[in-house]
Parts: C-alpha cells; sequence; structure tokens
C-alpha cells in the first residue's frame, strides 16, 4: 500500500495516500475559543468547512520545534473514498478535515507484512503499527482512532 | 430483482400506510365508509405490489389486514378500537418491514397476523361466507389441488397437532416464481372454540395468467384433515392477484366473473387517492442537501466577489446575483415541512397511550402548517414523543380523578406551533392535575439534589425546573411509560442540542404547559441566510444572529451614565430602568476577564443581548457590521464547546464562529429573576394574539421617533458627521468600504432635523438594489412592536403609519418611498423593477386587516389597508400606479366590494388591474356574481396558503398593469 510520510512533532509518520484528497501551505484558519487543544481551528477551502487537526498537539510527548512553515493535509471524506480505497481498509470520515504537519517527506510503498506493532512505549492509541523505512521508522496512525477520542475525550 | 421498482414500492407503500393511519385514526371519531374502502384498496394494492416483488411476508400480512378491512367494509365486523388497535398495529409492521433491508423477509410477523385473525374470525359469524363476500362461492373441498409452488407458515409448525404439512407441501414441486402473475391461495384455518391454536396455512403460488381477474374469492368450508378441534372450519381464500406495473395494481379489466368486485371501485382509487402526487417527484433527500450546500457555496462566493470587486453596477452580475438568491431560496423550500406531519404522528401516539392508560383524551392541534427544515422536524419528534407520555401519563388524570375533581371527564391536550419573533415555538397544555412544587420541593431534597434550606430559597420556577433533571420522577410507582426518570431530561437535552429551550409552566389542579423554544437560526435549514452582526475580539469575528440582538450601546467609562459598573464582582450596566447584567466576549471565549483597571480605558460597545425574552450585555471589542450570513452546522469536533451555534464563511473566505446567546448564558451561569420569567411569558401570549413584528426604532430629531422593520435593515453603523462628504447637492457617506449616498429624513420628510451630534448612526437597508443609507440618528433600538399599529394614518409619502411604543409615538417608515423622494431618478427610472409589489386590501373588519397582514408579513410585502370600497377606490383613482394588486372584502361600509370592483373595471386606468375578492359570503350566487362583476378570483376566508398563492400569482400581471400604465403616462406627457 502506498502511504504519504510526513513529519511532525520530532517523528515521521504516514498515512494510506488514497485517504487524502489534496496538500497545500496553510491558509488563515479561525480559532475555536473553547474547543480540544488539538484542534488548531477552522478553514474554508473551496466551500468546504475543514476542522483542522495539529498534529504536534496530539502527541504526548513531542520533540523538536514546530516547523515555521508546516503544511496542510486534506483527508478524503468518508462518502469520497474510493471503493479500492475501502477495499484496502482505509478509512476516512464524514466530515472534512485536515491535518496539520511540519513537513511532507514522500510516498512509499509499503507491505502489510512489513507492519510491526507499536512499541510499548509509544503510548499514542492512534499510532496502529510501526514500519522500517530507510534508516529509521515510520509510525503508521490510524486517524478515525484520534478523531474519535476528540469526539469523546476520555479524561 | 428491479431495483428501483423496488424503491418505488417501498415509496408508495410507505406513503399509502401513512394515509391508512390517518384514517384509522379519524375512523375512531367517525365511521366513514369512504375511508375504508380507501384502506383496504391501499393494503390490496400493497399486497398485490409485494407479491408481485416476492416479499412473500409483506404479501401475507397485508393479506391479512386487508381481509379484515373487507369485512369491516361490508359490516360483517364491527369497528372497535380494538380493531383499531390491531390495524394500527399491522400498519407499523408493514412500515418497519419495508425500511428493512430484506423487506421484512427476517420479520416474524406471526403475533400481528394472530392478532389479526383474531377479529377476522369474530365469532358468531362464520368465516366469509357466501354471502358475507362481494365475491364467493362455497367450496366444500378441502384444498385447491394443483399449485406449483408453496410457503408454508411457519405457525403451522408451531401447532400442537402438527398439520400434515406434508401433504400439501410435496405435493407442490419447487417451482418458480418469475412469472409475475401471482396467485395466492390462503387457508385460513379457523376455530370457533376460541382455541388458540387457531392455524393457518399460507399457500403463495404462481397460477397461469388465465387466472386473472381481480376477483376476490372466498372458499369455506370444513376441513377435517386440519382439525385441532372438533369444532374447527378451515375457510380457504384464494385471490387472483392482477398484474403488477410500476409497484402499483393496474386492474385487470373485462373480466365476466360474476364474482369480481365493481371494476369501478378499483379504477377510482387510481382516480382519486393521489391525485397531488402525480405531479410531484420523489428526490432523495441526500441529492437536495448536496444541493443545498453547494447553493451555499454559491452565495458564500457571491459575497466574496462583492466585497473583493465592485460589481453593483453590473447588470450581468446583478442577474446573476439574484439567480444565486433565487436557487438558494428554492432549495431551501424544499427541505422545509409543515409541522402537520410530525403532528398526525402525535395522534396518533395520543390515542394508543391514552387507551393503554384508560385515559380519555382530546388533542387540539394548532399550526400545523408552520414550515421547518425536515431534520429539526424529525429531532423535535423524540422530545415531543416524550411531552406527550408525560402529558398523558402524568399530567391527565384518569376520567374517574377528573370527574371527582369537576372536571369533564375526557382530558384536553393542546399542541400549538408558531413562530414567534427569532423563536419557533412549540407548546403542549394539559388541563391535568398540574406539578405541585412542593412535591418536587420534598422530592428534591430527598433525592439530596438539594439542602431544605437551599429548598426555600428557591423560586418556584427553579423547582418546576427540577423536572428536567436526569433521574428525577415525582412518581413513586414506575409505569411501563413514565416514573422511571427518563423523559423530561431527554426532552431537554434534545432541545438544548437542537440550540432550543424548554420550560414548564404549571397550576395545580389546573393543568401544565411545556413550551419548547428553538431560535429560528436552528429550525431553519443548514445554508440558510440569516442577517448578523460581526463583531470583534482579539483579531476573530464572531456574528451574532440579528434576531439576538436588542440593541448596541456604546459605553465610556469617563461617561458618568454609560459606565459599566461592578455589582458583586460582575459587571453590569444601568440600562434605562433595570440592571443589566454584562458579560465580556473575551472571558467567553475563554480569555481572561477585563481588570477594572481596563474598564476604564477607551470607549467599549455593549451588544444587549436577547435571550428567552430576557437581556443581557455582552462587550465586545468592535462591531464589524451587519451581513447577511449562511448558516452553516458547526463541525462535529468542536461542537462541545457549547457557545457556538454553527460557523459562516466571511465575504474574505474565512470561517467566522456564530455566537449562542444560549450557551453563553449557561457557561456565564446568569439566572435570571422568576418574576421577570412570568410576565415575559405573559407578554409572549399577548405577541401571539397580536401578532408581532420586529423593528428599528429610532429618534432623529430629539422628540419624533421612526421605526423600520428588522427585516428591511441590512445594517446599522456608527458613523462620525464630519465624515459626511458632500458632492454638488448629494451626500455620501462610507459604510463598510462602501460609498453610499446619505438621506437625510428632513430632507424628504416634513420633520425636525437632526440636532447637532459629532456622530450618529447609519442603517442600510436590505433588499434594495441601490441602497441609501438612512441617518438615523444618536439612539437606535430594536423592539418588538406588539401594540396596535394605526395604519390610516399613512399619508402615502413615506409614512406607513404609527403606533405607540412606551408612550412615545413611533412613526413607521416607508422606505421606499422615501428613496423614491430621494433620488426621483434612480427610482422612477423603471418603477417595476425598483419597486417591490404593493398590495391594496380593502376590508372593514380589524381582525381580518390583522390576519390578512400577518399572512402576508413572511416575507415581507408591501400592504395598504382601507376599510372600505369607497376608500379603496379613492386611493386608487389618486395614485393608480401605486398597486399592484387589490384584495378586498365583499361587505364593507359606504362601497361593497362588488360596486368597488365594477367601478375599477369601469376606469380606464385601473381597468387591468387586478382584483381578488377574500369573503365569507360562499354562496355560488355571490361567487358567480362577484366573477361577473369583474373579481379575477373569489377566495373564501380564510386560506392563507391559497390567499398568498394567489396574490402572488396576480402579481406578475399588476406589475405588468402597472408598467403599461406608468409607460401610457409617459407617452402622453
Amino acid at each position: 500500500m502506498q502511504i504519504v510520510t510526513f513529519a511532525s512533532a520530532g517523528g515521521v509518520h504516514g498515512i494510506p495516500v488514497l485517504a487524502v484528497e489534496e496538500f497545500f501551505r496553510p491558509i488563515p484558519l479561525t480559532r475555536v475559543p473553547l474547543a480540544d487543544k488539538r484542534i488548531a481551528g477552522l478553514l474554508n477551502q473551496r466551500g468546504k468547512s475543514a476542522t483542522v487537526l495539529n498534529l504536534r498537539q496530539c502527541f504526548h510527548r513531542p520533540t523538536g520545534e514546530p516547523a515555521l512553515h508546516p503544511k496542510m493535509i486534506l483527508l478524503e471524506t468518508e462518502d469520497h473514498l474510493t471503493p479500492e480505497a475501502r477495499s484496502m481498509g482505509v478509512r476516512s470520515f464524514a466530515d472534512p478535515v485536515v491535518l496539520l504537519v511540519d513537513r511532507i517527506l514522500d510516498i512509499v510503498n509499503i507491505d502489510r507484512k512489513d507492519w510491526q506493532p507499536r512499541p510499548a512505549h509509544i503510548t499514542e492509541q492512534f499510532v496502529s503499527g510501526v514500519v522500517r523505512h530507510g534508516d529509521g521508522y515510520i509510525c503508521l496512525l490510524e486517524l478515525p482512532t484520534l478523531i474519535d477520542d476528540i469526539f469523546s475525550p476520555k479524561a | 430483482m428491479d431495483q428501483s421498482l423496488l424503491q418505488e414500492f417501498v415509496l408508495e407503500s410507505t406513503h399509502s400506510l401513512e394515509k391508512v393511519e390517518q384514517d384509522l385514526l379519524a375512523l375512531e371519531r367517525t365511521f366513514d365508509a369512504a375511508a375504508i374502502n380507501r384502506m383496504f384498496r391501499a393494503l390490496h394494492s400493497i399486497k398485490g405490489s409485494s407479491s408481485y416483488l416476492g416479499l412473500h411476508t409483506i404479501e401475507r400480512l397485508s393479506h391479512q389486514a386487508e381481509t379484515l378491512l373487507d369485512l369491516l367494509r361490508q359490516r360483517l365486523r364491527e369497528l372497535t378500537p380494538a380493531t383499531v388497535d390491531v390495524l394500527l398495529q399491522c400498519v407499523d409492521q408493514l412500515r418497519q418491514m419495508l425500511q428493512l433491508p430484506d423487506h421484512g423477509a427476517s420479520v416474524d410477523i406471526n403475533p400481528t397476523v394472530t392478532r389479526l385473525f383474531e377479529f377476522i374470525r369474530e365469532p358468531g359469524v362464520e368465516a366469509p361466507t357466501d354471502e358475507a363476500s362481494d365475491a364467493d362461492f362455497t367450496l366444500s373441498e378441502p384444498l385447491p389441488a394443483p399449485v406449483e409452488r408453496a410457503t408454508v407458515d411457519r405457525s403451522t409448525v408451531e401447532l400442537e397437532r402438527p398439520l400434515s404439512n406434508s401433504s400439501v407441501a410435496p405435493a407442490i414441486p419447487p417451482g418458480s416464481g418469475e412469472t409475475p402473475l401471482g396467485r395466492t391461495f390462503i387457508l385460513e384455518h379457523d376455530n370457533d372454540q376460541h382455541d388458540r391454536n387457531g392455524g393457518r396455512l399460507l399457500v403463495a403460488a404462481t397460477a397461469p395468467p388465465v387466472a386473472m381477474a381481480p376477483a376476490v374469492q372466498s372458499l369455506s368450508g370444513s376441513h377435517g384433515g386440519f382439525a385441532t378441534a372438533p369444532a374447527a372450519q378451515a375457510a380457504v381464500r384464494t385471490e387472483a392477484i392482477p398484474h403488477a406495473r410500476n409497484g402499483s395494481l393496474t386492474p385487470a379489466g373485462g373480466n365476466g366473473s360474476p364474482s369480481a368486485p365493481p371494476p369501478a371501485a378499483l379504477s377510482d382509487s387510481r382516480g382519486d387517492d393521489h391525485p397531488a402526487e402525480e405531479k410531484m417527484m420523489r428526490v432523495r433527500v441526500k441529492f437536495l442537501d448536496d444541493l443545498l450546500q453547494l447553493t451555499g457555496n454559491m452565495v458564500m462566493a457571491r459575497n466574496q466577489l462583492l466585497s473583493k470587486y465592485n460589481f453593483a453596477d453590473d447588470p450581468a452580475f446583478g442577474t446573476l446575483s439574484q439567480c444565486v438568491t433565487q436557487v438558494h431560496k428554492t432549495i431551501v423550500q424544499t427541505r422545509m415541512q409543515p409541522i402537520g406531519t410530525l403532528f398526525d404522528r402525535c395522534e396518533r401516539l395520543t390515542r394508543d397511550l391514552a387507551r393503554q392508560l384508560g385515559k380519555e383524551v382530546s388533542l387540539e392541534v394548532h399550526g400545523r402548517e408552520l414550515e421547518l427544515d425536515r431534520s429539526v422536524l424529525e429531532a423535535f419528534s423524540d422530545p415531543l414523543t416524550h411531552l406527550l407520555r408525560n402529558a398523558l401519563d402524568h399530567g391527565l388524570e384518569t376520567p374517574q380523578e377528573r370527574q371527582a375533581a369537576g372536571k369533564t371527564r375526557v382530558g384536553h391536550l393542546k399542541l400549538a406551533a408558531r413562530q414567534q419573533g427569532a423563536e419557533i415555538i412549540l407548546s403542549l397544555e394539559d388541563d391535568g392535575r398540574g406539578i405541585d412544587p412542593d412535591r418536587i420541593k420534598h422530592r428534591a431534597i430527598e433525592r439530596g439534589l438539594i439542602t431544605a434550606d437551599q429548598a426555600e430559597t428557591l423560586h418556584r420556577r427553579a423547582l418546576l425546573d427540577f423536572i428536567f433533571r436526569s433521574g428525577f420522577s415525582t412518581r413513586d410507582e414506575v409505569t411501563s411509560l413514565s416514573g422511571r426518570g427518563v423523559g423530561l431530561d431527554v426532552v431537554r437535552t434534545n432541545l438544548e442540542s437542537l440550540g432550543g429551550v424548554v420550560e414548564v409552566q404549571s397550576t395545580v389542579g389546573k393543568g401544565s404547559a411545556f413550551v419548547a423554544r428553538l431560535p429560528l437560526t436552528q429550525a431553519l435549514v443548514s445554508s440558510s441566510l440569516i442577517s448578523a452582526l460581526i463583531v470583534k475580539c482579539e483579531e476573530e469575528r464572531y456574528a451574532i444572529p440579528q434576531t439576538a440582538v436588542d440593541e448596541i450601546i456604546k459605553v465610556d467609562p469617563r461617561s458618568d451614565r454609560d459606565r459599566i459598573r461592578r455589582l458583586n464582582g460582575r459587571m453590569v450596566y444601568q440600562l434605562r430602568d433595570t440592571v443589566l447584567p454584562v458579560v465580556s466576549l473575551r472571558s467567553v471565549l475563554g480569555g481572561g476577564d477585563n481588570t477594572p483597571e481596563e474598564e476604564h480605558v477607551g470607549e467599549r460597545i455593549l451588544v444587549v443581548i436577547q435571550f428567552r425574552q430576557q437581556l443581557f450585555g455582552m462587550l465586545v471589542d468592535l462591531i464589524v457590521g451587519v451581513d447577511e450570513i449562511v448558516v452553516r452546522p458547526l463541525p462535529r469536533m468542536v461542537k462541545n464547546c457549547g457557545i457556538f451555534s454553527g460557523h459562516t464563511v466571511m465575504g474574505d473566505g474565512q470561517i467566522a464562529l456564530i455566537l449562542d446567546s444560549g450557551g453563553i448564558v449557561d457557561r456565564e451561569q446568569l439566572t435570571f429573576a422568576d418574576d421577570t420569567l412570568g410576565t415575559s411569558l405573559l407578554h409572549g401570549e399577548r405577541e401571539h394574539v397580536e401578532g408581532d413584528q420586529r423593528l428599528v426604532v429610532f429618534s432623529y430629531a430629539d422628540t419624533e421617533h421612526f421605526a423600520i422593520p428588522l427585516e428591511m435593515v441590512s445594517l446599522i453603523e456608527r458613523v462620525e458627521l464630519d465624515d459626511i462628504r458632500r458632492v454638488g447637492a448629494q451626500e455620501y457617506v462610507q459604510v463598510m468600504q462602501r460609498t453610499l449616498p446619505l438621506l437625510r429624513l428632513d430632507r424628504v420628510m416634513g420633520v425636525g432635523g437632526l440636532p447637532k451630534l459629532a456622530e450618529s448612526y447609519v442603517l442600510v437597508p436590505a433588499r434594495v438594489s441601490y441602497p441609501i443609507a438612512v441617518l438615523t440618528g444618536r439612539r437606535v433600538a430594536v423592539v418588538d412592536a406588539v401594540e396596535q399599529f394605526e395604519s390610516r394614518l399613512s399619508d402615502g409619502q413615506g409614512m406607513l403609519g404609527t403606533f405607540m411604543h412606551d408612550n412615545k409615538l413611533v412613526m413607521l417608515l416607508d422606505l421606499y418611498r422615501l428613496f423614491e423622494r430621494h433620488s426621483p431618478d434612480r427610482f422612477r427610472l423603471s418603477p417595476v423593477e425598483q419597486r417591490p409589489a404593493q398590495i391594496l386590501l380593502a376590508e372593514d373588519s380589524p381582525f381580518f386587516q390583522n390576519l390578512i397582514r400577518s399572512y402576508l408579513e413572511h416575507p415581507p410585502r408591501r400592504l395598504t389597508v382601507v376599510s372600505d370600497g369607497e376608500e379603496a377606490l379613492d386611493l386608487l383613482r389618486e395614485h393608480p400606479e401605486d398597486f399592484d394588486v387589490l384584495v378586498s372584502d365583499i361587505e364593507m361600509p359606504r362601497m361593497d366590494g362588488f360596486e368597488l370592483v365594477r367601478q375599477i373595471r369601469a376606469d380606464a386606468a385601473l381597468r387591468t388591474l387586478p382584483v381578488i375578492a377574500v369573503t365569507s359570503l360562499a354562496t355560488p350566487e355571490h361567487i358567480e356574481r362577484g366573477l361577473r362583476e369583474g373579481f379575477d378570483s373569489y377566495l373564501i376566508k380564510i386560506d392563507k396558503e391559497q390567499l398568498v398563492s394567489t396574490i402572488d400569482r396576480y402579481l406578475e400581471r399588476g406589475a405588468r398593469h402597472r408598467a403599461a400604465f406608468t409607460s401610457a403616462r409617459k407617452g402622453s406627457t
């Protein structure tokens, strides 16, 4: 499966390419006071109102500094997933969601069998597994888990 | 299987089941043979179609219902509430089955069938016999012999003494049901002995086409082989189902069978059952939603373009812009549904519950025609169900209790929906036992919710409010309906999630009234347009629905009067004679509260916000302006903030959040005193009676007060009078980056001038293609005008009438007329397009004047009211070009409607004016005479829809009339 990798919170992460609608440079967003701290705000991208998730804020212990020129990834909405994506088990959400990340890195092909379970000291539930890539590892993110948690935060 | 056919069947059947339900409920009140026939045909048609589609469970159930209805329509069975019960149950089950993915194939219908069967085989009547049905012959043989395929009813298996299934089933080769010609044989194994084991065997089979005839053949005869009890009888009914096409039955004609029901009955059913539906198209809601969202985007994009480029003068853009608005409006309309559809369900529920609880109830329903977004209607459904349950179970007493208390046996429920100001109000009143605050107090103390000391300090209303607490019930015993403390808290939660509130008022012994209020912004379709005040706080913009804004005040710490003060640490402002609680938007949004020092620095803006008819002030950094915004729901991930009701996209493409006054009240823990609520509710009642209108009131010269309907205002902004620029004789002012011509009232009407001021508000009207800013002086307020509006003082020169407000005489202005006077060139160029339609109403009864005025309020139309024919004629002769349509009563003093229309038709200038009669004189002679005298349309009082649509229909002709007139006049001068 092809995944897009990006840098955030000091690590390298990946999500299925088929779950991505587009990448773009940040556009002005509207802060939502009193919202979950993981939510950076709302933005309007071509008539669609999307909720922006600051991925960095989603990690318990982010390292490094947030990028000066971050990037945005607009995810596909559930009803726009291609049948191919669905058959591969790619999941998404009903509402448009944008991920705010430090840098877009690459698109890589990974094999299901190379997935390894998340090491115990990574406590983020939404990291569904890791995969070896080059010198390091890519954390595979299971975004629905993350968003479910924002919908109904567990304490 | 043809999916579209199946879908069509589901839709159509669901629809006809709804009608069956309504008929059933109506039947309980009055017996109506036609209704029974209608129901019979509906079930018959469902049975036929389902058989064709191979939906055998549905077919079986509908067949049984049809059988019972057939007996009912022949008066062989009596229609009792219990019969209605079972038929309703059957309707429910069918409806449920239709919605299932397998269309009920897996549903166990046996309990329903068994119940139906109990009624069908009513003792005393020997199952259907020859004189029983209109189409029968008695069959002494046990079973019709050759069948190709059979399904065996599961219930037969449950029989104590197994039937000899084998004698039937193996005889039937596993045939295929692909031929569309179905034939159903149903063996009803009857049992006189009230034996619960009354067995049935259903055999569905295909039959050769020859058998096709819409014949109902009832076969009966004893059949020893199946006997489970000595006196058992088996009735066999066969019925040929005509070929079904497109999910509806087409009667097969030309059958010579004497047993056939009159074919006319069947073809009738096609003629009168769904006359309106034929012009309708069913569209998937999803399409509409998408379309709506897209047009919402179009509107927003249009607004963005408008704010970027000055297109206002480009006619092509004007056309495009108007089209966008129209398309949006039209699509919004498609999502609206009358609340009557929900009320229908309430009638059913009331009936069922009343029977279940042994209570006698009459339900009165008002405001069926109020239209809401269908999703809101759905969301109302649950709370309403709970409220009804509560009213029936807790509110109303049993007939005995009621009699003992000196009340009528029958309890009375009143369900009403209406729009009041910017809110939708849904109320349910009962005349039951009422809620005893003392009992609630004890219960609350008992449950440890409050201490006894606290209880003493609580107001009556606060006590009543406990019934909305989760887990709170004053009932000691738990019934199947309520008493478990779930219900009212659900009502409140649901309504609050919609952005609404629910309150209760109650008098012990007299009854209770639950009132749910929902802001219009929530009740309307998402993506609908509302007018909103845009404010700024910490560099972000927020929208406040205009309907929530009562007043905007500049507060100045240096001034003694306009100052925010502290009371127990909380901010307050002295607004005339009330102490207004004040919150700061910054602290509402989670920022720090203003330090007392900050309060002394510079001017601040205080927005006075109305919430449930209570006022509070909110300090904001800056007012950006007023905008028409497209309301969009809040993304789910930020819903829990609690202080926003939605979001919108602003002209620059950025998102702004819409503030929710209810949420702010909650977050700031503002608790309003009891007594004001009481008066405001009374106030609400009064408004309801007289109809209200929100008006922007301002004083120009200090002693003269003017008003403009809020709906006609798009923006109110403060300007420095020094900023007014003069070009020739014309003054201009900058409002929201646009330069607008300025209108001073004293230049266009005979009123006093503006006193010397440093600054003033200007008002920019909505819905005009050529906006002019109106200078409105220093004090601008929004009021609900509930007082009687006196239109006779209309001078035709810019004043529509007067009314009293706060002991002040306020003049209602006719903005369009003023604009005409301000820049005659602009507005006279093409009067037909520039000026909205003007309706003249001649009606002597103030009641009907008000009624018709209220009908024509939304959307606002210009209406001039005169009270007799002579007045109307004088006005028309004086200003023949002013009116597009005349709506006239017949019976009026001085000159009646007949004479009026005769005179109009004889007048060269008025001959083409559309004239509509609206009257209670409804005899054919009157109607005939009315049309002869020259009325274009003759309406009977007083059907809103009809009146509005008729007027709208004639407006176009009226505009042509006026255009012709105007050009004729131009030609002659």
